[in-house]
């Protein structure tokens, strides 16, 4: 049973981190600067 | 001469040439900043004086062109030509001029004097550009610009009441356009006047500067006479990336293959560690082997950014995209976006990172989206298995091998895919204009180790920290799905106590494994999908590998042979696989798999979008999930039409 318990907990969390990388709203590239400080590309 | 009264000059520069800071130098701390009607990009203008005389000074966004590619470039351009909404056309420009960067910034400078409005070059950044030991003959440039030119110092008051001065003396003249256009140039249009400005500029620059390092310069020039010959710098840059993607593949292989066993003898210690049960098969099956699947891949890309960065550092990257612009701009892309696509066919992960090198946004994602096209590593285990089970041994011609031809084809459909979808999406989603190509050749050098290393260090660490976070939730979330709901057949199974002989075990085992794909939240979704598929030739089963092998394109060997009980362990080369697919029926007999399913499904997998770590990778590249969805819409209907060409096209030609 723990181990069901933390496999479920484990799933939930990859479940709600996927979800809020898809709800979240980055700002995308701006018009003057290229890109955002967030977008890994280090610029 | 225009009225003292509504005197408008304008201050235009590329970005960082120290435009602000001269704008801020002439009007104090009197300027005003707003935006410009109906658009987001800041309007800043402030009062100068112009020897007793008051005038409007407008600070112009930062431009390197008047292309009007950008909402920069557009409204600049407005402003110039007196289009713009409240701003009268300015009586003469300030051109804030990097002597630094000096080809670069008189482009624009070029441009201006195209627009007929009176120019002043003021030039800044000369005191780095003469510690540099340059020296530049201000006087010579004025003459051969045909237009004044004055050093400033913003910081220091160098020049400023000259230019003042210039600029006043240049309102209300016309100013003289001091090139011309060759008309008999083989170069036309748009791309024969970048020529032309060019060249201008060249030979303004060669006239009135003096580098101490001349031998140096002329040495840079001597080798691209050959680098970037039109046809020997082709033959030299074929060359190159054969040695390039030769060493990547050659060089990579021990270490993916000592990555591939670490990650096997990691799982294999969790299983062996970890009572039995579903922990632990979530962190071997799940975490370890989809994680470790993409992680594996970071020896090419190691080596791929290493080389990469070599080649920017010592500046032949800029002769590679010069060459291969032309033919790239004919379906609309960057030339830059060579080494991606030709990345892509390693692994589409390390090309969609190598588009960063592309500045333009649409160029950048037009690449970025069909990237994907190109056969990469991971679909050869599928190839090697529909070929070896259908193909394996025939020839034509007596000596061409039909799964040689085949691989072939495979190849060339993706690249010919991908040339067609570049041409539609930079006519529809991604138009522009075709991308101007406005590129400086900087002096070769000796690459700096230093930078090579730090460049390919921080990829490597942007590309497990995509590892660890979205790749390795969604393995979690595929792994959950082929695992649950579980079959009381396995309890049945592992149960001790219940000692039966190997063999009979390891069938059930299989049997186990095959039953519980089947009732798997996965196998569920085979079957749904099992009517769409249908046309194809594909039944629920190969449905399951297709949807498995979403986490990883060769999945779907491993898949197919649970799914035919042949045991975990099968690999593409394995007999008892391509029998089990070979006898594979269907519930009237007839095979369930025939050559022409195999072609089928070679197809689709070329075409289709059949790996998360790759929609991952776009997500974060694009900062957006649109564009990632965007990508697996499209691919999987290009995918599905072609299999379906394919079977239905091959079924009437009587095949299969």
């Amino acid at each position: 049973m723990t181990q069901y318990a933390i496999v479920i907990i484990i799933i939930a969390a990859a479940v709600v981190f996927a979800g809020v990388s898809i709800i979240k709203k980055r700002k995308s590239f701006s018009k003057t600067h290229g890109c955002d400080t967030d977008c890994g590309c280090g610029k | 001469m225009a009225d003292h009264r509504h005197i408008t000059i304008a201050l235009a520069g590329n970005p960082n040439a120290g435009k602000t800071t001269l704008f801020n130098a002439l009007t104090g701390l009197k300027q005003k900043v707003a935006n410009y009607p109906g658009v987001t990009v800041e309007r800043k203008s402030g009062p100068w004086t112009l020897n007793g005389h008051a005038a409007n000074l407008i600070d112009l966004p930062g431009l390197y062109s008047l292309d009007a590619t950008s909402l920069d470039e557009h409204i600049a351009r407005d402003i110039i030509t007196g289009d713009q909404q409240g701003i009268g056309r300015p009586d003469a420009v300030v051109a804030v001029v990097d002597a630094t960067n000096l080809e670069r910034n008189l482009y624009l400078v070029t441009q201006l004097f195209e627009f007929g409005v009176p120019v002043v070059v003021a030039l800044t950044m000369i005191d780095a550009f003469e510690k540099q030991k340059h020296q530049i003959d201000v006087e010579m440039l004025s003459a051969l610009l045909k237009t004044p030119v004055v050093a400033v110092n913003a910081k220091t008051g160098r020049g400023i009441g000259e230019l003042a001065k210039k600029v006043r003396d240049v309102v209300g003249t016309t100013p003289e356009v001091p090139y011309v256009l060759d008309e008999t140039s083989d170069e036309s249009g748009p791309r024969g006047k970048i020529f032309a400005r060019y060249k201008f500029i060249s030979n303004a620059v060669q006239e009135s500067v003096w580098h101490s390092d001349h031998d140096k310069h002329r040495l840079s020039e001597r080798i691209d006479r050959v680098l970037t010959h039109r046809f020997f710098g082709l033959v030299i840059l074929v060359a190159i990336l054969l040695v390039v993607f030769q060493t990547i593949f050659s060089w990579a292989t021990l270490p993916m293959d000592l990555l591939e066993q670490g990650f096997g003898a990691l799982s294999g210690g969790v299983k062996s560690a970890l009572p039995e049960g579903i922990l632990a098969d979530l962190i071997a099956d799940g975490i370890i082997a989809g994680v470790g699947g993409v992680v594996v891949f970071l020896p090419q890309i190691l080596l791929l950014f290493l080389f990469i960065s070599l080649l920017e550092d010592s500046g032949y990257m800029s002769r590679a995209a010069f060459l291969l612009d032309k033919l790239m701009s004919r379906i609309g892309l960057h030339g830059k976006a060579f080494l991606p696509l030709i990345s892509s066919f390693a692994c589409a992960i390390p090309g969609i990172m190598a588009t960063r090198t592309i500045e333009s946004r649409r160029d950048r994602f037009a690449t970025i989206l069909i990237a994907p096209f190109m056969s990469c590593s991971a679909r050869l285990p599928v190839y090697t298995l529909m070929i070896g089970a259908f193909f394996g041994g025939q020839y034509v011609i007596g000596f061409i091998s039909v799964g040689a031809l085949l691989m072939l084809a495979m190849y060339a459909i993706g690249i010919i895919v991908a040339i067609a979808v570049a041409f539609i999406l930079k006519r529809t989603v991604l138009k522009a204009p075709p991308p101007p190509f406005l590129m400086e050749l900087p002096p070769y050098r000796l690459p700096n180790l230093r930078t090579v290393l730090q460049n390919m260090l921080t990829r490597a660490w942007l590309f497990l920290k995509r590892a660890g976070t979205v790749i390795l939730a969604i393995s979690i979330i595929l792994w959950a799905l082929m695992y649950f709901p579980r079959q009381s057949l396995e309890s049945e199974v592992s149960s001790p106590g219940q000692d039966s002989p190997g063999s009979a075990q390891d069938s059930r085992l299989k049997t186990s494994d095959s039953e519980q794909l089947r009732n798997s939240f996965a196998g569920h979704l085979g079957h749904a999908i099992e009517p769409v598929i249908e046309p194809l030739g594909f039944d629920w089963k190969i449905g399951v590998a297709l949807i498995a092998s979403f986490a990883a394109r060769e999945v779907l060997v491993s898949t197919l042979s649970i799914i035919y009980n042949v045991g975990r362990d099968a690999n593409e080369e394995s007999e008892t696989l391509i029998s089990a697919i070979r006898d594979e029926k269907k519930d009237d007999g007839t095979p369930v798999w025939t050559p022409l399913t195999a072609l089928t499904l070679m197809v689709f997998f070329v075409l289709a979008m059949q790996c998360m770590s790759t929609l991952a990778v776009v997500r974060r590249e694009t900062n957006s999930w649109l564009w990632p969805l965007f990508m697996f819409g499209y691919m999987t209907v290009i995918a599905y039409l072609g299999a379906l060409l394919t079977y239905q096209g091959g079924k009437l030609l009587g095949f299969g």
